[in-house]
């Protein structure tokens, strides 16, 4: 199964295998943090202005989280590159494999993403302009959001496609490699959480700006209808959640799932449960404020996604365990092998006399271009011999700074050549002693 | 390399991160490292004279700084990252391997630098404001961040091209303290500056306000510091080009243009002194006769600078080759001491995706195109940019029958000729193979496609 496992790179890791695990898992836990912020934050963005239409405070409440985006987006940016970089360390060969099947998808992240962003900034800095309709302001978001729905399916289809060498064979492009398993449930859990996540993060943002003017302090009453359908939403999708789950779970391949992977799972199902009961609660709470029962759920629910990731880690373990045992044996394998061809290949110098040296530097430096009688590309030998007759020394001059006489190509400089071979290629070429 | 190859066959690997690279190279120095000291210099300007107009022309200069380079700037630069792990990922994996701290170390700079950035700009005050210097002393901060992230990114590229360090004891601080750093960064910064006064002068033209201050005063303040920099920037030019180790400069002609083109070399040296001679000139137009100076003449100092700073990446790029990695990682992805092994066995054998893993009589040409992926193709496409086809019409005449046993010989000893390239690494029945195959595109002409293309070819064994 394992036919496809290329050799490891052979240079040790930077740092013991559990401390870049830990590095690995943690970065990405605040990573995560910020892109659920902005995906969440970007569908929110749409879902208000288009409240919006009808109801004013909506308008307002919009443009309250599309300012936090702009903040959370860059922040998202910024902090994936540790755990990106704790990934190309410690899964290099299968990380960088499942980049190139995807090749040009996983290139297009790049002007994807940069899309999406100045989207975010035209919507966020053409608010108040008036030469816009805000039909066209609001389909602004509308694009920007479409665009953050797509780019995570090229990082899913790569966090997958790393995990499972054996189905490579399988993979021509992006597309197919979506077709594995587990992408779309994945993809699902995902969307749902940054829903939760930047749910959660605007029940205790809105209501910060204490400036009489803003729209939670001219209408306190709205703040807790907003924190109150917040938390209903959060409920309902984190009840969901109990049946995307379990999808995610029976869609992965089963050589990748431990006992003890599923003991974490069900603790955290545990707590998701509670988590559950908070949630209803508080949405059913007049006058939600951000005490205890908030504080509460927060905690609860930072502790779950640390499960969750935690979780992750250990099924991509599990599940390259046996590839990277394989990969350990080819790769010192292959260190062998080549350490023993260098010696073998170091056969003793046999002494050489002068013209013989200048016989295979010529041979190795100049014969590509030049022939004894014939034109190559560049003049032949007898021309050469005609021009410079017994002057070594110009030959080798020229041919360390060669000049242009002769139409077509140039010579290239032969600076890299020893001084003594050039010498030798030089007195054999005149025939000069 | 053992790891499936991605190809863009119309535009050229290299190429590929060197758009991407120049592009992240241009924004960073302008907007950023250079950016950031002009906007915070406008902002004290303003609040020690008192002066609102001077603070709104900070402002929407930084505004345009802020939105690109947290957009296309910020994105570029993981982009380095996304086209290096495609095009040469045993480079890239490697360098990450031993420089993992160093980039760790300027991951948390750059996280300070960016956190700095969205306070800076988002938390802009007015003239008069209580904080007004607290704010300004909090750009000081940014543009003290964004220096470092640079001089940290060029102690990790300088290396590249100091021989023997990596090989040397393979450690980080021996890779760091390399002799090429010190002018680099010398260098670098007051190009920056010159650049970012450059962008700011091209973005005059496009300003109509009431709100800022008069545009001949605006153009002196931005010539004098445009001109203040250029001295520094020509004597770390001349440190930085003689530090460069000599064998690299021997092969810097051919690094500026491709080898048809060499003798361009002195013109183009010419265009860079004429470039540096021009931004001065204008410069000094800007402090003496500002009302003279048309939109043109503010534009294109930026436009100077931004090519010439694409021409200075390329050369840099140029002159590690044939090494990725120098001494220790061919720019093909091969490391030098697997040559023995691979000579003897041929690389087909370990190549774990090729599609075939020996060369037989009857798979010379899958063989043959194989073994070009392998080999040449980090470098060379067949239909698009350095096309092989071009390569070797130029060299054999596009009309004349090509000969494989020629253009096998030619192979054997091409890194001798062509310095900046790899010795071929694989054996000789594949370096016959690869003859035949680039014989017979001679009347073929069939692009080559990557592994994004064609999956992994070699899987139904
Ligand atoms: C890549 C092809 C190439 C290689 C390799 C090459 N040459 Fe040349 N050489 C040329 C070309 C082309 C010319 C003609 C240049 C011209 O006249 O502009 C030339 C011209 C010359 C001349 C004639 C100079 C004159 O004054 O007319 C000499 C001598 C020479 N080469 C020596 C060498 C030596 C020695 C080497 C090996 C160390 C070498 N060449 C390797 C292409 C090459
Ligand atoms: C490190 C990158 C690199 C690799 C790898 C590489 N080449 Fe080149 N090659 C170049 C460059 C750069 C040129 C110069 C192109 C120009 O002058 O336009 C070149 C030129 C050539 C030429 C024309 C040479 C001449 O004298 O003008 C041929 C033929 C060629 N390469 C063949 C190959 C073959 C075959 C392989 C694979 C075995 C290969 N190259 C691998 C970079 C590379």
């Amino acid at each position: 199964m394992s036919n496809l496992v290329p050799r490891d790179l052979p240079l040790p890791l930077p740092a013991p295998a559990w401390l870049l695990e830990f590095l690995l898992v943690s970065s990405f836990m605040l990573h995560i943090l910020f892109v659920n912020l902005m995906v969440g934050g970007s569908l929110f963005t749409v879902f208000y202005q288009w409240k919006g239409k009808t109801d004013q405070r909506f308008e307002e409440l919009a443009y309250l989280v599309a300012k936090t985006l702009t903040v959370n987006k860059s922040l998202a940016v910024v902090l994936g590159v540790g755990p990106l970089l704790c990934l190309n360390v410690l899964y290099t060969t299968f990380f960088y494999s499942a980049n190139a099947l995807t090749g040009t998808a996983w290139l297009m992240i790049i002007p994807l993403i940069s899309g999406a962003f100045l989207l975010t900034y035209l919507h966020k800095y053409t608010w108040h302009n008036n030469s816009l309709s805000r039909g066209s302001h609001r389909l602004i978001a509308i694009f920007a959001a479409i665009l953050f729905l797509i780019i995570p399916f090229i990082f899913l289809a790569n966090a997958n496609l790393m995990l499972f060498p054996e189905r490579w064979g399988e993979v021509k492009g992006f597309f197919t490699a979506l077709l594995l398993p587990n992408v779309f449930p994945r993809y699902l859990h995902f969307i749902a959480a940054s829903v939760t996540v930047t749910g959660l993060f605007l029940i205790g943002y809105l209501g910060r700006n204490k400036d009489p003017s803003s729209i939670f302090q001219r209408e306190p009453n709205f703040l807790f209808e907003a924190r109150r359908s917040l938390y209903s939403l959060c409920f309902v999708i984190t009840a969901a959640q109990f049946i995307i789950g379990p999808l995610v779970l029976f869609t992965l391949p089963s050589h990748g799932i431990s006992g003890a992977m599923l003991g974490f799972l069900l603790i955290a199902i545990a707590m998701a449960m509670v988590l559950l009961k908070f949630l209803y609660q508080e949405s059913k709470n007049p006058t939600p404020q951000l005490s205890k029962g908030f504080l509460r759920i927060v905690f609860l629910f930072t502790v779950i996604v640390a499960f969750m990731v935690s979780i992750r880690h250990m099924y991509r373990e599990q599940a390259l365990s046996a590839h990277k045992q394989i990969q350990k044996e080819k790769t010192q394998a292959f260190l062998d092998e080549s350490a023993a061809a260098a010696i073998q290949a170091k056969s003793p110098v046999a002494e050489v006399s002068p013209q013989e040296k200048g016989k295979n530097a010529f041979a190795s430096y100049c014969s590509g271009c030049h022939a004894e009688a014939t034109v190559k590309v560049g003049p032949a030998l007898t021309e050469i011999r005609g021009i410079y007759k017994t002057d070594t020394a110009g030959i080798v001059k020229w041919a360390k700074a060669p000049g242009k006489k002769r139409p077509g190509m140039a010579m290239p400089s032969m600076n890299h050549v020893q001084e003594d071979d050039l010498d030798a290629i030089a007195h054999w070429i005149l025939k000069a002693k | 390399m053992d790891f499936p190859i991605y190809h863009l066959d119309f535009l050229n690997n290299r190429m590929l991160i060197a758009v991407v690279a120049i592009l992240h190279v241009i924004i960073n120095h302008a907007m950023a490292v250079g950016g950031i000291p002009i906007v915070v210099y406008l902002e004290r300007k303003a609040f020690l004279n008192k002066d609102a107009r001077w603070d709104h022309l900070a402002k929407k200069v930084m505004f345009i700084f802020f939105i690109i380079t947290t957009t296309i700037g910020a994105m570029s630069g993981v982009g380095i990252w996304v086209t290096a792990s495609l095009v040469n990922p045993a480079a890239i994996g490697s360098l990450l391997r031993v420089f993992f701290w160093a980039w760790a170390i300027e991951w948390v700079v750059f996280i300070t630098e960016v956190c700095l950035i969205l306070w800076y700009f988002l938390s802009w005050k007015e003239i008069g404001h209580a904080q007004k210097k607290s704010h300004v002393r909090l750009g000081i901060f940014l543009a003290a961040a964004s220096w470092i992230t640079m001089a940290i990114i060029v102690s990790i590229l300088g290396f590249m091209m100091d021989t023997g360090a990596w090989t040397g004891d393979g450690s980080l601080l021996s890779a760091l303290f390399n002799p090429v750093y010190l002018p680099q960064l010398a260098f670098r910064t007051p190009l920056a500056m010159v650049f970012a006064g450059a962008m700011a002068l091209a973005f005059i033209p496009f300003f109509s306000n009431n709100s800022l201050p008069e545009k001949h005063d605006i153009l002196r303040l931005l010539g004098k510091w445009t001109l203040a920099w250029s001295a520094p920037f020509a004597l770390g030019a001349l440190w930085y080009r003689n530090a460069i180790p000599a064998y690299s400069v021997g092969n810097m002609q051919v690094a500026i243009t491709t080898q048809a083109f060499a003798d361009w070399y002195q013109q183009l040296l010419i265009i860079s002194g004429i470039v540096c001679v021009s931004i001065i000139l204008i410069a000094l137009a800007c402090i003496f006769i500002p009302k003279r100076v048309g939109a043109v003449a503010l534009v294109a100092p930026a436009v100077g600078v931004a090519a010439m700073l694409g021409l200075f990446e390329r050369v840099r790029e140029f002159i590690r080759k044939p090494y990725a990695i120098q001494g220790y990682l061919y720019s093909n992805g091969y490391r030098a001491e697997d040559y023995p092994l691979m000579k003897r066995d041929g690389i087909l054998r370990h190549s774990t995706f090729a599609a075939v893993r020996e060369v037989t009589s009857e798979n010379t040409l899958v063989a043959g195109e194989e073994v070009f992926r392998l080999a040449c193709s980090r470098c060379h496409t067949v239909t698009g940019i350095n096309s092989i086809r071009k390569n070797i019409g130029a060299m054999y005449g596009f009309s004349a029958n090509w000969d494989p046993e020629i253009i096998s010989s030619y192979i054997e000893t091409m890194h001798n000729g062509r310095a900046y390239m790899p010795p071929f690494p694989g054996n000789a029945k594949e370096r016959k193979a690869l003859a035949e195959y680039l014989v017979q595109l001679q009347s073929h002409v069939q692009p080559l496609k990557g592994v994004q293309d064609t999956g992994i070819q070699g899987a139904v064994r």
